[in-house]
């Protein structure tokens, strides 16, 4: 199965940078915002000035849970909100078993292909 | 003139496997409604609603085919589209029109039809799939998030790890809503249950087990409002919604800040407090979630709603009656018709018609939905006539 049609442009970049195992998102050349998701222009300013700029990729899970009915991944898949050191939160897949996870804990980011030509993010406890 | 609620309609929430359509319903709920106001067809001129499930297929002028059916020429008409709380946004227009003199008697409903058939296998059904991956996004979409409660869970589990919550103590809402459904006779669940019984049911997604997950149910209900003071009347209605859509990528993971600011601005408007609330229905999908809100809305300090359901502060006897209907979890939640029946609970306990299951005294009443992750609420106060 693959990914629904991304909305616009930002999502479609964000989903290529992807695909070279790199974690990106938009920041405003304008007014400095970070945003996640990746936006097409600036809501806090307006502008369409953005740039993309790599992610640490390491942060905290902030929380987590299993999904039974996950259409992706062999159930149950443990999914997490990882707020990641920039100060973004992102959901994602937890490469760890439900009872491996505390909140709080420090997590960091890895790649890996779902199918030929499709790469998505993960996150692992780091070490 | 401030809008009154005039009459009610319900149908029993139950899975119908497709036993009865959601335009059959609806006109039960409807002829039940315009009854009990003693209106005709003939008398309505607004009407709302909403669409017809989380799964139906889209549809288009469901307002206007009513019109024809019922034979009503209206002055205004909407279907409202605002996730699970979509009926209370209708409810709220059509007060607005009511007050505004633009319509002088205003009909109400929903009806949800989720479970179409017995053993329904969704991955036959292409547009449900599509459906459900484009609510999400494509950011939660890539990991294949169809369903909504392993992001309620983990604003549980954040709610609970904040406040040093055990199983034990938050299973004890689902046994209070249990036994509120045993008095409901349009409930989907009816018996009661222990918090053995809540723990040992399956986890679903942790720390929510399925006994402490609301079942999705077909239903359909309806309401009329006019300028009749002899009708309970709609004090006010407030809404709020927050920068989010389903899971929250900005805020701490354990409050939900819309519930409160639409609470704060419904009880500014009334000029009361959340203590002065004899009866509320509060919309919680998931019994954490029910928890959060009930501190959310004030009728608890932040971490302590599990203790005053412990203590018997939400039900008979205490400072308010919470979800007498049962609530979603014993009640049964059909989404888009839920916010109407919550309407409907509070109205016939404002009215002393809540045969077997009336709070004694119930002056001023309160009625909550929400919509998304709680993204969104609407917060609904009415009075007794």
């Amino acid at each position: 199965m693959t990914l629904i049609e991304p909305p616009d442009n930002a999502a479609r970049q964000f989903f290529e940078h992807l695909g070279q195992h790199r974690l990106m998102t938009t920041r405003c050349r304008s007014c400095g915002t970070l945003h996640y998701p990746p936006r097409v222009w600036c809501p806090n300013c307006l502008a369409d000035d953005l740039e993309w700029i790599e992610l640490s990729g390491r942060g905290q899970l902030a929380a987590f849970s299993t999904q039974e009915q996950g259409l992706r991944f062999s159930a149950p898949d443990v999914l997490g909100l990882v707020d990641l050191e920039e100060g973004v939160r992102i959901l994602s897949l937890i490469a760890a078993t439900y009872e491996q996870l505390r909140v709080g804990q420090p997590v960091s980011v890895e790649f890996f292909e779902v199918q030929p030509g499709e790469v998505l993010h993960r996150f692992r406890p780091a070490r | 003139m401030k809008a009154a609620v005039v009459g009610t309609g319900a149908v029993a929430c139950k899975r119908w496997y497709g036993e009865r359509t959601a335009h059959e319903l609806s006109l039960e709920v409807i002829r039940l409604a315009l009854h009990d106001a003693h209106l005709l067809p003939r008398d309505i001129d607004g009407l709302y609603t909403t669409q017809i499930g989380w799964f139906a297929p889209q549809e288009k002028f469901l307002a206007q085919r009513m019109a024809e059916t019922l034979g009503c020429r209206t002055n205004a008409q909407l279907e409202a589209e605002c996730g699970g709380a979509s009926a209370l946004v209708a409810f709220r227009r059509a007060v607005d029109d009511v007050e505004q003199g633009r319509v002088n008697a205003a009909l109400v409903w929903a009806a949800d039809v989720e479970l179409p058939r017995k053993n329904l296998d969704v991955t036959r059904h292409l547009h449900i799939i599509e459906q459900a991956r484009t609510f999400y996004g494509p950011y939660a979409a890539a990991y294949g998030v169809v369903a909504v409660v392993a992001l309620y869970a983990m604003s549980a589990q954040a709610y609970m790890h904040r406040y040093g919550l055990s199983p034990e103590q938050v299973a004890g809402l689902v046994v209070m809503l249990r036994g509120h459904g045993t008095r409901h006779p349009l409930a989907f669940l009816r018996e009661e249950v222990t918090v053995e019984d809540v723990l040992a049911s399956r986890m679903v997604s942790p720390p929510l087990h399925m006994l402490e997950c609301a079942p999705w149910c077909d239903g359909a209900a309806a309401v009329v409002v006019t300028r009749d003071s002899t009708g309970v009347g709609v004090t006010t209605i407030a809404e709020a919604h927050d920068a989010t859509s389903f899971a929250p990528l900005s805020g701490n993971m354990w409050t939900y800040d819309n519930a409160r600011r639409a609470a704060n601005e419904a009880y500014g408007k009334a000029g009361i407090g959340a203590s002065d609330i004899d009866v509320a229905e509060v919309y919680g999908a998931f019994g954490v979630t029910e928890l959060q809100l009930y501190e959310e809305l004030g009728f608890a300090r932040p971490g302590e709603a599990a203790a005053l359901v412990r203590d018997g502060r939400m039900t008979y006897g205490g400072h308010l009656v919470v979800n007498p209907s049962g609530g979603r979890i014993a009640f049964g939640h059909p989404p888009y018709a839920t916010p109407l029946y919550e309407l409907v609970e509070v109205v016939e306990q404002l009215r002393g018609r809540a045969h077997g299951r009336q709070v004694q005294r119930a002056r001023l009443g309160l009625v909550h939905a929400e919509h998304g992750m709680v993204n969104g609420s609407v917060v609904a106060i009415l009075n007794a006539a």
